[in-house]
């Protein structure tokens, strides 16, 4: 079709391949196939890696509806799998529950939820926090995020800078004026100790993110593959994340775009005339930007759903494999 | 005599820098000395300037719908150059704003500060001599603060109606400031003479024409 512009390998294999991934990210535009396409790569990467967690950061959790089986915030196994586990977090939930946790430390525990609401987007960060360290915890060899529709992505990616250097500036600020407040909350009949533990707390969390920030950026740790589709809008988010991915160091080089039509010769559907030619347009424009640094892997819209954990087993096979359009 | 022409060649140059204003020298010295000691950053602004605009131009031009590739190159070129533009403009004020300090803290020492020192230098020595009694009894404020007075006169016709006055020593203090005056007074004079020059000949013009 167009061999020409092909530098790079059109399948995820470059993926497969790569034994020290930690962390992948699935992210793209809502609608365009990310929690398909990362269940095949978990499936896919369950064949070739000792066990695989595969989460789905987003409110609207997909993940069950993709397998059929219903998951919570614990891993779960995947029915039919032996090595793939599954769960499901919501970003806001989880800082509830912190919150929660932290009113019974009396009025430090008020105090530091004051503290999460003042500052913008501490609140999901910390969150983000708590699910980095559970997810620590646990030791799968590959972790695969099913992330929420991209601007969601983009902010969960740039928090681990941000809450790093906020952090920062409150346990410095707490080692300064930590016995000024000490006094003053025993004045005021709060419990001395509470207020250390807040900041060791804070210091710990800090620690945590610092370590999962230089991990994300290590391109052999972490990599982010773009989902998208042919179409114009979709393409120029794709470039925008890209362009931020870039700016956050994050490493990125697989775009999967999806839900290409190919049409049999015979057919005499002019919708799906006009749609391919207007997705191959884009494609080569795709190809032009980036076949020379990114894996550009397509996929096909197929005339059914892929639920279902057999389904998604042979969609998933068109990811190593690349796509071979019915050839007439 | 050379003393009383450089207090007022001092005083002179003290007024003309603040009659220009601070900010303008600033900024045409500015030009100068980016010019001598950094001539690459000042070109460089310029061509990233032009650079930016004429991709923004054909970014433009550019369909990001027909010609997707070829305009999402420029708009990372633009990015990238706007962000580059930043940069240098940073680096650019942080420069400025030493020059400025440097360069008002020198005029300073040129102006005020050498008016100062000279003044305190030659505190004690008289510019030249008004013949005595000129102002009576108010001739010390002339001699004010250590200029000879009364006692260590050179001339001798200071003796009138047999009260010892003084001198008629003018102080170096005093040079300056009656010099401050009048260098005032006549910018004062030459701006209204301007003004009314400006006012008039417009007049005398359209009164020409209509006669």
């Amino acid at each position: 079709m167009d061999a020409e512009f092909e530098n790079l390998e059109p399948t995820l294999q470059n993926v497969l391949d790569q034994t020290s991934l930690k962390w992948i990210f699935c992210g793209g535009k809502g609608g365009v196939g990310k929690t398909t396409t990362s269940c095949s790569l978990a499936i896919q990467l369950a064949t070739v890696r000792e066990s695989v967690l595969l989460i789905s950061t987003d409110p609207a959790h997909n993940l069950s509806d993709a397998f059929g089986q219903k998951f919570s915030k614990d891993a779960t196994l995947v029915n039919g799998f032996k090595n793939l586990y599954a769960m499901e977090i919501d970003p806001t939930s989880a800082i509830q529950e912190m919150v929660e946790q932290s009113d019974s430390n009396g009025m430090m525990g008020s105090m530091m939820q004051d503290l999460a609401f003042a500052i913008p987007g501490v609140d999901e960060a910390m969150s983000f926090a708590e699910i980095m360290k559970h997810v620590k915890s646990l030791t799968y060899s590959v972790i695969v995020f099913d992330t929420a529709p991209t601007g969601h992505t983009l902010r969960f990616l740039s928090f681990p800078t941000v809450l790093e250097k906020a952090l920062g500036k409150l346990s410095t600020l707490g080692s300064r004026f930590g016995p000024m407040i000490n006094q003053m909350s025993s004045m005021m009949g709060g419990e001395a100790a509470s207020q250390e533990d807040m900041f060791a707390k804070l210091e710990s969390m800090r620690e945590v993110i610092t370590e999962v920030n230089s991990q994300f950026k290590d391109p052999e740790k972490t990599t982010f593959i773009c989902i998208c589709i042919s179409e114009f809008l979709s393409l120029y988010e794709t470039e925008r994340l890209i362009q931020e991915l870039t700016s956050y160091e994050i490493d990125t080089h697989n775009i999967v775009v999806n839900q290409l039509l190919f049409p049999k010769k015979d057919s005499n559907c002019t919708h799906c005339g006009v749609r391919r030619k207007m997705q191959q347009k884009y494609l080569n424009e795709a190809h032009e930007l980036y076949a020379e640094f990114f894996h550009i892997i397509q996929l096909p819209l197929l005339t059914e759903e892929v639920r279902g954990p057999e389904k998604l087993k042979d969609f998933s096979k068109m990811l190593v494999e690349g796509y071979v359009p019915p050839s007439d | 005599m050379s003393l009383i022409l450089a207090i007022v060649c001092l005083v002179f140059l003290a007024e003309l820098i603040s009659w220009i204003g601070k900010s303008v020298l600033i900024g045409w010295f500015y030009v100068l000395y980016l010019r001598v000691f950094y001539p690459t950053l000042a070109e460089k602004q310029k061509k990233l300037k032009t650079d930016i605009l004429n991709t923004k131009a054909e970014l433009l031009k550019t369909s990001a719908q027909d010609q997707f590739a070829k305009w999402a190159k420029l708009r990372r070129s633009v990015d990238k150059g706007l962000a580059d533009l930043e940069k240098l403009n940073n680096e650019m004020s942080s420069v400025k704003t030493s020059f400025s300090v440097k360069f008002s803290s020198g005029i300073w020492i040129c102006t005020t500060g050498a008016q100062f020192v000279i003044g305190w230098w030659y505190r004690k020595a008289a510019i030249f001599y008004l013949p005595p009694g000129w102002f009576g009894p108010l001739a010390w404020v002339l001699a004010f603060p250590f200029a000879p007075k009364g006692k260590q006169m050179p001339f001798v016709h200071h003796l009138i109606d047999g009260v010892t006055w003084s001198s008629g020593a003018v102080s170096v203090g005093m040079w300056q400031m009656a010099c401050r005056r009048v260098i005032k007074i006549g910018e004062r004079a030459a701006k209204e003479l301007a003004a009314s020059y400006a006012t008039m000949s417009p007049a005398s013009v359209s009164e020409k024409k209509t006669s």
